[in-house]
């Protein structure tokens, strides 16, 4: 049994959502979190075809409390500058006049064996206008090599339920500190490709806590 | 259309404009498949096995044939794109290292996708180019737009 560190960093500072203007409003898209810098990563997918991606600034907590009923956003524009299809990441550029120092590294899944605790960041329901920061404590049900167009690549199998919006989340671990996935999306028989059953906005599909979080160091090849 | 043709007179290695985890991916990629199908994966990629992408909003699919109509008319047509053409070749005197990207920002909003998940596709079907030669790759170009039922501008060689 691994032991699980308490977890100190603030990470509303460091985790966001991300939106796009449309129609006079603005449509969430997903998380991303900083990477230092001007730099911040998220899901590729969550941006691919969104051409006004923009940062909605974090929030100030109130009394140490999110405030759930308050859905105005403060945003910022980014621009996308590294997109790897096959590992469905993005790094996208905040303005000048942002810029973030972060308190971790980005590492690999190599660190991680299955067992062993972690924690997703994300924004979990903004599709039902729900933009809270959410961390979910979970377990490591597996290492895998996945493929996209052939090419495989290293994921974690987590054992937890995701929800519209938390794509892109980072995946903390607490024994090194360090972010060692990026969340992509929850296992799907079809990959998500193929004819998919969809109830009030829900693909029974999608249901099951076996998500999948690719490796963050195709992130460190990115930055480089 | 020859004004463009110094961009593929040498042997300009196209691939190494692309940052090196791109070019690690496109060489993988080509293990398997020949360079036309490698732009082809890179752009239909997104979508790894039995796993469903969990944003808020779905992806659309670009579609391949629409961005190599595009790439026709800009790099074989005499009358369309014919300002950005000149700004093609005012990037190339600059740098050819600049030419793939700034394609990518003439056709981006074509296809409505961002410049960055573009280049990596412009710089492959540079590189078929330079292989097949300009002007026998917008031969295959117009006969393909023809056989499609999509014919290509008249002045599109």
């Amino acid at each position: 049994m691994w032991h699980t560190a308490p977890v100190l960093f603030d990470f509303s500072a460091i985790c966001y959502l991300l939106g796009k203007i449309e129609g006079g409003g603005l449509t969430p898209l997903g998380t991303a979190f900083a990477l230092g810098g001007r730099k911040i990563a998220t899901a590729l997918h969550v941006v691919r075809d969104a051409p006004n991606v923009q940062l909605l600034m974090p929030r100030a907590p109130v009394g140490g409390y999110q405030d759930g009923t308050d859905n105005a956003a403060n945003v910022r524009p980014l621009r996308l500058v590294e997109a790897d299809p096959i590992r469905d990441l993005a790094v996208l550029e905040t303005p000048e006049d942002f810029s973030t120092t972060v308190p971790y590294l980005l590492a690999s899944t190599d660190e991680i064996q299955p067992g062993m605790p972690v924690s997703t960041h994300g924004y979990p329901h903004v599709d039902a206008g729900r933009y809270v920061l959410t961390q979910y404590p979970t377990t490591v049900g597996a290492k895998v090599l996945l493929a996209t167009q052939g090419v495989k690549s290293k994921y974690l199998v987590l054992n937890t339920l995701l929800q519209r919006g938390q794509s892109g989340s980072l995946v903390f671990n607490p024994t090194t500190m360090n972010i060692v996935a990026v969340v992509i999306g929850p296992h799907h028989p079809t990959g998500g490709t193929g004819a998919r059953f969809v109830i009030s906005g829900v693909d029974p599909a999608a249901l099951n806590q076996t998500a999948h979080a690719v490796s963050a160091e195709y992130l460190t090849a990115m930055i480089r | 259309m020859s004004e463009l043709a110094p961009l593929f007179g040498g042997n300009f290695d196209w691939l190494s404009t692309l940052p090196s985890y791109q070019q690690e991916l496109v060489n993988e990629l080509a293990k398997s498949r020949a360079m036309e199908d490698v732009a082809i994966a890179w752009l239909e990629a997104g979508t790894t096995s039995g796993i469903a992408g969990f944003g808020a909003a779905q992806s659309t699919r670009l579609f391949y044939e629409t961005f190599l109509n595009l790439m026709h008319d800009l790099l074989c047509s005499d009358d369309k794109f014919i300002e950005e053409r000149s700004k093609l070749l005012a990037d190339y005197k600059a740098s050819q290292t600049m030419v793939a990207a700034s394609i990518a920002s003439i056709i981006a909003p074509y296809v409505g996708t961002a410049t960055p998940m573009l280049t990596t596709v412009v710089v492959i079907i540079l590189i078929v180019i330079s292989k097949a030669g300009l002007q026998s790759w917008c031969a295959a170009q117009a006969e393909r737009r023809r056989e499609a039922g999509r014919p290509p501008n008249e002045n599109s060689r």
